[in-house]
């Protein structure tokens, strides 16, 4: 597991709820104190390597007419962090 | 990179101001600015994407084609776009694999059992050498005194070496031997199963729109292979691609022990490979993979990639002055900022006049001419913004859709994948009379 994305992960198992691909660029940046747009493609890519571990589920959202990722951590997602949390 | 195209503006910052025929106009970037800000560097992927869909009509169409989605926990590239294509096939075979006629489905039903066994499979495999490993440890008075005395060594390295001992000892070697030999025999087919079954099945399902993609790029690549292949090799170029192609013959129609399959990794030099090399078959399923670079993961899954190609499109014609891409609009009308609507692509010519592009992959007339184009023109309309054309780019198949849907007293035009291939032309004749 890459030590970054599991960091993000760990981030998103804290806030446990589904929020959209973009405010959670937003947010954690202004938890890792970053420029939003320096990380942007970075959290994108983590995200999709998360969900190819089935760790988050990526849903496309159709909001103000336009289509806008949704990140939701699954019960895998969340029980992996538990695990690295005992077994660091 | 062409400067007329305005697709970046600083989420938070920025504000553009345009006056269109006494109309104002106030732009801001919308929510998903971040993603399109790799439009501000002329050397990113998703700029040569952009700019060779402008020149290569299959480049254009081939982005707006269905496609899956898949995730894999590779950090560099874990988003694939996967678009299923069948190129020129026998239709009558290909009408009996949608049937589920017996004659040609039966190896689908077997390669469906095995894949739905894997994970057992996998499991009872790893359990079995486990199982047959311990009983031979248990065979060395070290180990099982282990067991009685309940008592570990103070350092794995221990162990490690003991077992280091057992395996590499002539006496005791073949056993272990068997062992493995045993697994790597299993293991084989579990491979087999993930290399054969898995594209079969995977293609089986999406076989429609296999067939739905292939019909349409040889609409606009006037049935020419070739041409598709010479674009395909021009996107892999810019972004890596990987290929897969299964001769449903081979496998359905003639049930060959071993069936043609062809897999090409991150290549760049491609080609279709249109007649099997077994069985001379043409019906054969071709799978390109796009493995996205990260400045065009968010583009793709949230769809932003076809507004930038109708915006990269638009921006080559003379009269357009400016072209921008996926923005917030608010019309300004007697001073007051009215409520604002998210636009696709919206063009502004030289002449000062409004060309507003709603842009979608649906291919669904019902829901195309619903969902966005009366949706659209009817929010454009309450919100007091005055357009001189709307489009409505959608995915709609070039067969189904020759005519123009036309809706004149809105004068909004409803456009499918053939209008797509030729939008310049289609719209410069439309800018003379409009």
């Amino acid at each position: 597991m890459d030590e970054k994305a599991f960091e993000l992960l760990n981030f998103i198992s804290r806030r446990n709820a589904e929020i959209s691909a973009y405010d959670l660029v937003e947010e954690y940046a202004e938890y890792k104190r970053e420029e939003p747009q320096r990380i942007f493609n970075d959290i994108m890519r983590y995200l999709n390597y998360l969900a190819g571990f089935g760790f988050v589920r990526l849903e496309s959202r159709k909001v103000d007419d336009t289509y806008e990722t949704y990140v939701i951590i699954t019960e895998e997602g969340k029980r992996y962090v538990e695990h690295r949390r005992m077994v660091p | 990179m062409n400067k007329k195209i305005i697709s970046y503006l600083t989420p938070g910052a920025s504000i553009e101001e345009r006056e269109v025929k006494g109309l104002k106009l106030r732009i801001h970037p919308t929510k998903h600015e971040r993603a399109l800000y790799p439009f501000s560097k002329p050397d990113s992927c998703p700029v040569k994407l952009c700019e060779l869909a402008t020149i290569d009509p299959v480049a254009r169409v081939f982005f707006f084609l269905k496609r899956e989605i898949l995730r894999v926990p590779w950090i560099y590239n874990p988003l694939i776009a996967s678009f299923p294509i069948l190129l020129p096939y026998d239709e009558q075979f290909v009408d009996l694999i949608f049937k589920r006629d017996k004659s040609v489905y039966a190896p689908i039903e077997v390669a469906q059992k095995d894949i739905d066994s894997l994970a057992d499979d996998v499991f009872k495999l790893e359990a079995e050498t486990f199982g047959l490993f311990m009983f031979e440890l248990m065979k060395d008075p070290s180990f099982r005194s282990m067991l009685t005395t309940g008592r570990l060594p103070k350092k794995p390295k221990v162990i490690l070496e003991r077992l280091d001992n057992l395996i590499t000892n002539p006496a005791t070697r073949g056993t272990f031997d068997e062992i493995l030999r045993k697994h790597h025999d299993r293991l084989g087919k579990i491979f087999e199963v993930l290399l054969r079954q898995l594209p079969l099945i995977s293609g089986i399902e999406v076989l429609k729109e296999a067939k739905e993609n292939g019909d349409t790029l040889l609409e606009i690549a006037e049935n020419s292979v070739q041409k598709i292949s010479e674009t395909l090799l021009r996107i892999g170029n810019i972004i890596p691609l990987s290929y897969n192609a299964v001769c449903l013959e081979c496998v359905l129609r003639k049930q060959l022990a071993m069936p043609f399959q062809a897999t090409l990794l991150y290549t760049k030099d491609f080609s279709l490979i249109e007649r099997c090399h077994q069985c001379s078959g043409r019906t054969i399923l071709h799978r390109i993979n796009i493995h996205a670079p990260s400045d065009l993961i968010a583009l793709i899954q949230d769809e932003r990639l076809p507004e930038a190609i109708v915006g990269y499109t638009l921006a080559q014609l003379e009269d357009v002055e400016e072209v921008f891409i996926h923005k917030k609009v608010n019309p300004v009308i007697n001073g007051i900022v009215k409520r604002g609507a998210q636009i696709d692509v919206l063009a502004i010519t030289k002449d000062k006049r409004l060309i507003i592009v709603e842009v979608t992959r649906q291919s669904d007339f019902e829901t195309v001419l619903n969902e966005e184009l009366i949706h659209k023109t009817t929010l454009l309309e309450q919100i007091g913004l005055k357009y001189d054309v709307f489009v409505c780019v959608s995915g709609l198949s070039p067969k189904i859709n020759h005519g123009l849907s036309v809706i004149k007293a809105k004068r909004a035009f409803l456009l499918g994948l053939k209008h797509l291939s030729e939008l310049e032309n289609w719209l410069a004749d439309r800018l003379k009379i409009t």
